[in-house]
């Protein structure tokens, strides 16, 4: 009987994990060629900032960062969600978040491929890129988050790729009979060798442990350093020393607004009722409204301090930000970040997860124009005595489309990804569900 | 009846409200607004008083954007003369615009900060910028330039100096031409090394062939270093030169570094000619001008900078300057370390990490394919990256000074 079960839990499992890479539907097709459509719009304004210049966006000399740069925050505020899931909850040893640790891996490494495609649309000339590691200089706060960019990604990849070891070995025993097939020779390289030995766990193991330890510092370092870029500076709204704690806050708060959301879909077009259940949903949304408290704890000590005392150049960006043209992105992210998802999620009605879900994507909507409310309002502020009235910033269709291209080149490649690896640690989950079924046996068998 | 509805409707409303929406806009874009309208310049536009005393204000207050000629902002140029005509035309219009500014613009208004006269008279100076008279003065002689005899008013008997006389074809002495005069030479005499903060004497020699050349200006600059490596000259300021042809000025450097110090003399009617020196500028303990932010530190450990000669040497505008090994000594030395070392515990921790991935895999070919590819890739790649993470820590570009200890 139980062996039956196991049996029967595996094979699931590993049928549902392994669906979309076995077929495409056509509603996937379509929803992929609509992404692609928006990409390329994307692409297609690019072409059109690299040919005629970045007089194409709407910075200039006052307002100088803009859409790129507040996107590129917030797809690194969204990156933190792996950290939050794979790592923080592993090492807590919550053993109900491992359905859910591929898809936050890939959400982390997704946004962060976008956020670096961001700040290469931001710098203009591309190939003056280069020069930051050719001639960067280590006191610049640019520099540190070049390095620490590409430190967090690629330890993300690593991190994404350990636990799928496992997966791409049963993934290329089951091809046996097709031995010279490509996929069968991609899935060898990808799975090393692995036969499931003790000695070979055991390094997994000890791999694993030293990622999951790591990528928790330097996830927050990542941010840390993101917000250096502003908080190292003499500008009203970014010269507060709580710039790097709220930015690390925040990503946390992100990224768990965006696994609702992702959670939502994945769950409901690949059909994982089974394994994500409302149980993942609620837990999720306990951390999400935890952060929310967190976050809002944050900013308003942020804002207290500094409206306290209101300094000269300090009222300016406050009368922008509570009373000027700021003021509708301000009141909208308080909106959507703090008010309603804390009645969404506090109001526990059943049925829970579309109102969950709701929250997060409300909470992403909300932390969004909360990225606008820290880059742009700051450089507003005017810094000559003639200047009256505050600088303006109108984006352009061009920051429009490559902010839109940002979100559709996201979604496509999660889509993409769920084509080359299965959605959820298929291998992991069925050794956990036989030690649990152990463990019961044992139970009983005491009993 | 309804087109003739239409009709009535078109005519009596929306054609007459479009018209006067025409006619005011174009109206308010040029229309000076009361108190302003009708004003004059109680100033003769040609009043020198006047024009003086505007320039002082010009100076003060336009100047940063409009510029030395009034040609620095394109929407604004007050070096044209169309543009003076328009002053003219209408200098209530002008008047309105330098006390109200124009909305949405950088140009402010002066109002507040500018009496009423004195914004006048500076109208009054921004039309001479572009005012260009009709008629040309005629030239005055040229008191230097001796009128050239027709040969045939020459006295053929009298032999010119300094040559010997050739008989021409028709029987004139032509004078053989002159030798070249020798090039005119400047010298540049000064200290190799110095201490910034101590008067430095610089003195330069003009002289053509044996002479000496006097009383003739003499410009001196130095070649100011920034990251960008432009060739930027900084003036030091002007001598003439005495009777020996020498000019001397005295220079009390504020930097550090390898300063060059360049002298351009410009003969008349030819280009200018420089010379240069290299002065090694090192910092005199206690007398140095000193900026006053950031933390006092000294010693321990030293700053460390590696560069080649070559890196002092400026490059052509745009290009970056040159990478160097540097690490800084001192306090700074402390944050600078422990980054370090963490940036290389991490990506070792990442290469360990790969490296157990490669110790999964068998050491057996399997198939044909090698399992152990793809984490050798990966202990390669993260080996790379990482190193250059660490380079990009430890080079920086050369920026021209010495960072004291």
């Amino acid at each position: 009987m139980r062996i039956a079960q196991v049996e029967n839990f595996a094979e699931r499992v590993e049928a549902v994990s392994m669906a979309p890479l076995k077929k495409t539907s056509m509603q996937f097709k379509v929803f992929v060629g609509i992404l692609a459509l928006i990409v390329g719009w994307g692409l297609y304004a690019y072409a059109t900032q690299l040919y005629f210049g970045l007089i194409m966006t709407g910075m200039r000399d006052q307002v100088s960062w803009g859409f790129y740069i507040f996107n590129f925050v917030f797809w690194v505020g969204v990156s933190l969600c792996g950290a939050l899931v794979s790592a923080v909850l592993r090492l807590a040893h919550a053993g109900w978040r491992t359905p859910l640790t591929r898809i936050a891996e890939l959400v982390t490494v997704s946004s962060l491929i976008i956020a670096g495609l961001m700040i290469t649309f931001d710098v203009g000339r591309p190939d003056r890129m280069l020069l930051l590691f050719i001639v960067g200089r280590f006191q610049s706060p640019l520099v540190w988050d070049v390095i620490g960019l590409m430190t967090y990604l690629l330890g993300s990849i690593v991190y994404l790729y350990l636990p799928s070891i496992a997966d791409f070995a049963i993934m290329r025993d089951r091809l046996q009979k097709a031995s010279n097939s490509l996929k069968y020779k991609i899935y060898s390289i990808l799975s090393v060798g692995w036969k499931g030995t003790t000695e070979q766990k055991a390094r997994l193991a000890k791999a694993a442990r030293i990622m999951t330890v790591m990528i928790i510092p330097i996830g927050a370092s990542m941010h840390t350093v993101t917000a250096f870029t502003m908080a190292m500076t003499l500008r009203p709204g970014w010269d507060t020393t709580i710039l790097a704690p709220n930015f690390v806050v925040g990503a946390f708060f992100s990224g768990a607004g965006v696994l609702l959301v992702v959670m939502g879909i994945f769950r409901k077009f690949l059909r994982l009722e089974e394994y994500i259940t409302p149980k993942h949903f609620r837990y999720i949304s306990y951390l999400a409204i935890t952060l929310l408290f967190t976050y809002m704890y944050f900013v308003v000590v942020e804002y207290l301090t500094i409206i306290f005392k209101l300094r000269l150049e300090e009222k300016e960006i406050f009368t922008n930000l509570f009373l000027g043209p700021a003021a509708p992105w301000f009141y909208t992210f308080v909106l959507f970040a703090f008010l309603l998802p804390a009645v969404l999620l506090l109001w526990q009605r059943e049925p829970a997860i579309p109102r969950i879900v709701a929250a997060g994507l409300l909470i992403n909507i909300g932390m969004w124009v909360k990225r606008y409310v820290i880059v742009i309002p700051t450089l507003q502020v005017p810094l000559m005595p003639a200047d009256v009235h505050f600088y303006t910033y109108n984006p352009s269709w061009v920051e429009l489309s490559i902010t839109v291209m940002g979100f559709a080149l996201f979604a496509l490649i999660l889509a993409l990804a769920t084509k080359a690896l299965p959605i959820m640690p298929f291998a992991e989950l069925i050794e956990e569900h036989e030690e649990k079924q152990h463990r019961l046996h044992e139970e009983t068998v005491k009993a | 009846m309804k087109t003739n509805k239409l009709k009535i409707f078109l005519g009596l409303f929306v054609l007459p409200a479009i018209g006067f929406l025409a006619l005011t806009s174009i109206a308010l874009a040029q229309d000076t607004p009361a108190p302003y309208t009708g004003m004059k310049n109680p100033f003769k536009w040609n009043d020198s008083a006047a024009t003086r005393a505007g320039k002082s204000v010009y100076l003060k207050s336009c100047f940063s954007c409009h510029g030395e000629t009034g040609a620095d902002v394109i929407d604004a140029d007050f070096s044209t003369p169309e543009f003076a005509s328009k002053l003219e035309a209408r200098p209530d219009y002008y008047f309105y615009i330098a006390s109200e500014g124009i909305k949405d613009t950088e140009m402010a208004g002066y109002k507040h900060t500018v009496t009423e006269t004195q914004r006048w008279q500076v109208l009054t100076y921004i039309y001479t910028l572009g005012y260009v008279p009709e008629a040309a003065a005629p030239k005055e002689e040229n008191p230097n330039v001796t009128p050239v005899v027709p040969p045939d008013q020459q006295n053929n008997n009298v032999k010119p100096d300094g040559g010997e006389g050739q008989q021409g074809a028709s029987g004139e002495i032509i004078a053989p031409p002159p030798p070249p005069p020798p090039p005119v030479e400047v010298k540049m005499t000064v200290a190799e090394k110095a201490h910034a903060g101590e008067p430095l004497p610089i003195s330069v020699k003009v002289s053509q062939g044996d002479e000496a050349i006097p009383e003739v200006p003499v410009t001196f600059y130095f070649r100011v270093q920034y990251y960008t490596n432009s060739p930027l000259l900084a003036t030091l300021g002007e001598a003439v030169t005495d009777e020996n042809g020498i000019a001397q000025i005295t220079y009390t450097p504020k930097l550090t570094g390898y300063v060059p110090i360049i002298a351009r003399y410009t003969p008349e009617g030819e280009k200018p000619i420089e010379i240069s020196s290299l002065i090694e500028l090192t910092a005199q303990h206690g007398e140095f001008y000193e900026t006053e932010v950031g933390l006092e530190y000294k010693g321990f450990p030293p700053d460390i900078t590696l560069f080649p000669m070559s890196a002092w040497e400026p490059r052509e505008p745009g290009l970056a300057p040159v990478t160097v090994f540097r690490i800084p000594g001192g306090l700074p030395f402390i944050p600078f370390a422990a980054y370090l070392g963490v940036v290389i515990l991490v990506w070792s921790l990442y290469v360990t990490v790969m490296y157990q991935v490669f110790r999964i895999a068998p050491n057996t070919k399997a198939k044909g394919l090698d399992p152990r590819l793809l984490p050798m890739a990966g202990i390669g790649i993260l080996a790379v990256v990482g190193l250059a993470m660490v380079v990009i820590l430890i080079t920086g570009p050369y920026s021209g000074h010495v960072i004291r200890p």
